[in-house]
């Protein structure tokens, strides 16, 4: 596996304070999705989707919210198969983003 | 000149005002007005002052009309036989008088001259004339006047005769000589008498001094200012003369007619007893016998009146014993009196102690008494002042600065009448600017209500009809914004609050965005937009929302106005220079409407706004922002073919940062505390409501949290605020119920959705729950600021909710 490179985000010093509330969110959003996905509770998994899309762009993270918008339309479709990806995606994302503020 | 004094203190201004006043009386001082009126109110300001003077020690006996009268029959008509004074000098002596001063000149031979000559001893004085010519005068003449001159004159200091008629050489062998002279001032007043004479190189005692000698010749010392005799000094001028301070009781001085010594001194037996009386009323009494009839007496005239020399010749010998005479008037002194009355004026016409116009003009009489008090004082204490120059100068300069002050106020009144006119006229502005903005409100409101009713009230509308009516209410709604957003733009511009937020930021991003919101305007218009940019930087250091506005509204102006051709938008950068220009070939307009186009609320004709819409405002804000910026809006216009609009800024080569931030959001970034009032925000997702919260905090404004829709409608109805942000995805009780509920209930604040979902049927699901609109995420500051400015705004509401 090809070493996993950093993702730098430079945000507003303002938002110093938000941003590990919204990591944390992210986590329980994790949490939410690996329950959700063998118990096939699409709606819990559409709620996280939406929860993301609102957050993601918001806080200048707009790939959480591409993620979050692809995670509804997964879930409403019931694709199990693309909920699995996202949710890696989004896990993978997580452990290589790194918060910058200035 | 007067504009700066404007600027001086006012004791700055004082002191100028003095200094005028002082040259302008220093002119007047010159004419002979001034001189007159100075010394009448000098002698009237005497007489206030007048000293009460002691005449025991001299008498006058007088030749008057009545001993002329009487003595006619035993002596016969004037001149007497000198026998006559024989025996009244030896019956003075007799009797023991101090001294004898004859004020009758005895220049020719008369008979009696011999008898007369032995009576008379070193206690009498007799009268010599000064004389305004020369004479030849003989060597003995010479001799007689060093025979009996005090001594040779000083160079300097006494006062200088041309020549003296003494009395006769064989009068002369014991008695003594005084000189007569009534000087008078330049208005036939007498003021002033010389205390010594110098004639011919000798010093000549005034007849006055001699009498009050009263003995041998003595040494006279003059000095610079002083002339002393015996164990006195008195004060004099440069001249050696005497200024005197007349008495306000002369009637005190004892005058006895010549008739009475005469009958006593002729030894007749019935007359003892009044001779004796007399006898006793004269003795050690200093005594001048002169006239004052008619014919002979030498009147002049004085502060006190008109008066006889005999009578002034006695009173200057009880002025000199009593010291009752001034220095004379020095500049010192003066000036020192003219600087008091200058310094009260100014002082006193400071507008702190005027509380009115009145009041002003109490400081002529204080000016006048100020003066008048402390010359008054001078002369009681010895020093003689005048006091016009003073006077004048004072009241002069409080003329002058009052004048100033009217003339400030003339001034102020004419500004503020000017100011007042200005005012009525920006009302009046201000009245058309409301009922024009009025009408700009109320045509797309018609549209939102009328359309809104058909979709209401319309059972049989299809689908696509109702989605249609929506969608003109929803582009009524965005006219709307825009105006309110342009109407806050042009507030902030006025009151000076709208500030530029520079950043690094992509030129060419700002201008796709721009140019991809035109676009669907185009429609089926056969007109092409072509993009170019010649050597812009990938980032410039700029305002990249207010770069957006003007791009947008210049755009959207071209694209309004140009049927048919091209649309250009060009680029270019030079020097720190951003232009952009954006060339149309549109209809053009002629020279009058291109100088009206950026002044509010204009457009190139009236015609406009009916055509297509629009505030009048764009143009204006556009150009604020430009001039903000460091830069302008230029146009180029004809009338055909097409108009040009070029776009200048001010915008450094930059390094970029912040890659996934938002040009709007950062212009909204420094927005703190611009808002007031209560939100209630009411959403599940904790990351998403702490972020909003900080927005809002930030902005200035109290806010209240709501995890779920249920707890949304209890604060909402226990606490009021004055805008909720309603989530429409809230867990127990959805956002849009809880809207209805809230509506339900009598809620009349403006509910704002949150939502994350994107296309018109969520919008038209929350405003048919009753939301007054709707917030997409992600929330920037600028997302949230606008339509939270427009819900907090009271106009707004007004129009949100009121309406007809």
């Amino acid at each position: 596996m090809a070493a996993r490179e950093p993702i730098v985000v430079t945000l507003s010093q303002d938002m110093a304070d938000l941003v590990p509330l919204f990591l944390r969110q992210r986590n329980i959003d994790m949490a939410t999705l690996r329950a959700a996905l063998p118990a096939g509770d699409f709606e819990a998994m559409r709620r996280v989707g939406h929860g993301m899309a609102g957050a993601g762009a918001s806080y200048g993270l707009d790939h959480v919210s591409v993620l979050g918008e692809r995670l509804v339309v997964a879930a409403r479709a019931k694709d199990v198969a693309t909920l699995n990806q996202l949710t890696q995606e989004l896990e993978d994302y997580l452990g290589r983003l790194t918060v910058k503020y200035m | 000149m007067t504009l700066r004094m404007e600027n001086w203190s006012y004791w700055r201004r004082g002191v100028l005002f003095a200094l005028l006043a002082f040259l302008l009386t220093g002119l007047f001082e010159y004419s002979d007005v001034f001189r007159q009126f100075d010394n009448d109110l000098y002698d009237t300001h005497s007489r206030f002052v007048a000293p009460k003077v002691n005449f025991d020690d001299v008498v006058v006996i007088d030749v008057d009309e009545d001993s002329i009268a009487k003595l006619q029959p035993k002596l016969g008509a004037w001149p007497y036989d000198r026998e006559v004074y024989a025996l009244v000098t030896q019956w003075l002596q007799q009797v023991g008088v101090r001294a004898i001063a004859y004020d009758v000149v005895f220049s020719e031979t008369r008979s009696g001259d011999v008898a007369f000559a032995e009576a008379l001893d070193q206690r009498v004085v007799l009268s010599a004339a000064a004389l305004p010519f020369t004479f030849e005068r003989d060597a003995a003449y010479h001799a007689l006047l060093r025979k009996k001159g005090w001594g040779a004159a000083p160079p300097s200091g006494v006062y200088a005769l041309t020549d003296l008629t003494l009395p006769r050489e064989a009068l002369l062998a014991r008695a003594n000589v005084g000189v007569v002279s009534i000087e008078t001032d330049g208005d036939g007043i007498f003021r002033r008498v010389p205390l010594a004479y110098s004639v011919y190189g000798q010093l000549a005692p005034g007849l006055s001094l001699a009498l009050w000698h009263a003995g041998p010749p003595a040494r006279i010392v003059v000095e610079a200012g002083r002339i002393s005799l015996d164990d006195r000094s008195w004060p004099v001028s440069a001249h050696g003369e005497v200024l005197l301070r007349f008495p306000r009781n002369l009637d005190g001085l004892l005058t006895l007619p010549f008739y009475q010594i005469a009958l006593a001194a002729s030894g007749v037996t019935e007359l003892r007893p009044l001779s004796e009386s007399l006898g006793k009323a004269l003795r050690g009494k200093r005594v001048v016998i002169g006239s004052s009839s008619a014919a002979l007496g030498d009147y002049k005239q004085t502060p006190i009146g008109r008066q006889p020399g005999v009578r002034l010749q006695a009173m200057v010998v009880a002025l000199l014993e009593g010291g009752h005479v001034l220095h004379p008037r020095s500049w010192q002194w003066e000036f020192l009196l003219i600087l008091c009355a200058l310094v009260l004026a100014v002082a006193m016409g400071h507008p702190r102690w005027q509380p009115n116009v009145a009041a002003q003009w109490l400081v002529f009489p204080l000016v006048i008494v100020f003066v008048g008090v402390l010359a008054a004082a001078a002369i009681a204490g010895g020093q003689a002042v005048g006091l016009l120059f003073a006077i004048c100068a004072g009241v002069l300069t409080h003329v002058i600065n009052l004048s100033y002050q009217q003339v400030q106020l003339f001034r102020r009144n004419q500004r503020l009448e000017l100011e007042k006119r200005a005012a009525t006229q920006a009302d009046a502005l201000k009245s058309q600017f409301l009922s024009h903005i009025t009408h700009e409100l109320r045509t797309p409101l018609t549209a939102i209500m009328g359309f809104n009713n058909i979709n209401w009230q319309s059972s049989d509308l299809g689908r696509e009809q109702r989605m249609k009516n929506s969608e003109i209410v929803n582009r009524n709604c965005q006219h709307m914004l825009a105006l309110v957003n342009n109407l806050l733009d042009q507030a902030k511009i006025e009151a000076g609050q709208l500030t530029i937020q520079r950043h690094p930021d992509k030129v060419h991003l700002v201008i796709q965005d721009v140019v991809a919101t035109i676009e669907p305007l185009l429609h089926d218009k056969p007109v092409t937009l072509r993009v170019d940019a010649v050597d812009v930087p990938e980032y410039l250091d700029i305002d990249a929302f207010r770069l957006r506005q003007i791009a947008l509204n210049l755009l959207s102006n071209a694209v309004k106005f140009t049927a048919k051709g091209e649309i250009r938008v060009i680029s270019t950068w030079q020097a720190g220079t951003l232009t952009i220009s954006v060339i149309d070939t549109g209809p053009g307009m002629p020279e009058d409407a291109v100088k009206r186009l950026f002044t509010a609320f204009q457009q190139a004709d009236a015609g406009v706004a009916a055509r297509h819409g629009g505030t009048g405002l764009g143009l204006t804000i556009s150009r604020h922002l430009a001039r903000l910026m460091g830069g302008d809006i230029q146009v180029q216009s004809t009338v055909g073919r097409g108009t040009t609009f070029t776009v200048t800024l001010a915008a450094e080569r930059v390094a970029p940062y912040g890659t996934e931030r938002r040009a709007q959001q950062r212009s909204a970034e420094s927005a703190k505390s611009v808002l007031h009032g209560t939100v209630l925000v009411a959403e599940d997702m904790p990351d998403t409501r702490a972020l909003v919260v900080q927005h809002l905090e930030q902005f200035g404004l109290t806010v209240l949290q709501a995890e779920n829709g249920e707890q949304a409608i209890e604060i909402a109805l226990a606490k009021r605020p004055d805008v909720v942000l309603m989530d429409m995805e809230l867990p127990v009780v959805a956002g849009v119920e809880a809207t209805r509920t809230l509506r339900m209930c009598g809620f009349s604040a403006p509910v704002l959705a949150l939502t994350a979902h994107k296309g018109e049927e969520y919008r038209l699901l929350a405003l048919g729950a009753g939301c007054n609109g709707l917030i997409e995420k992600p929330l920037t500051r600028s997302s949230l600021l606008v339509p939270l400015s427009a819900a907090l705004a009271p106009t707004v509401k007004e129009v949100t909710h009121g309406g007809p």
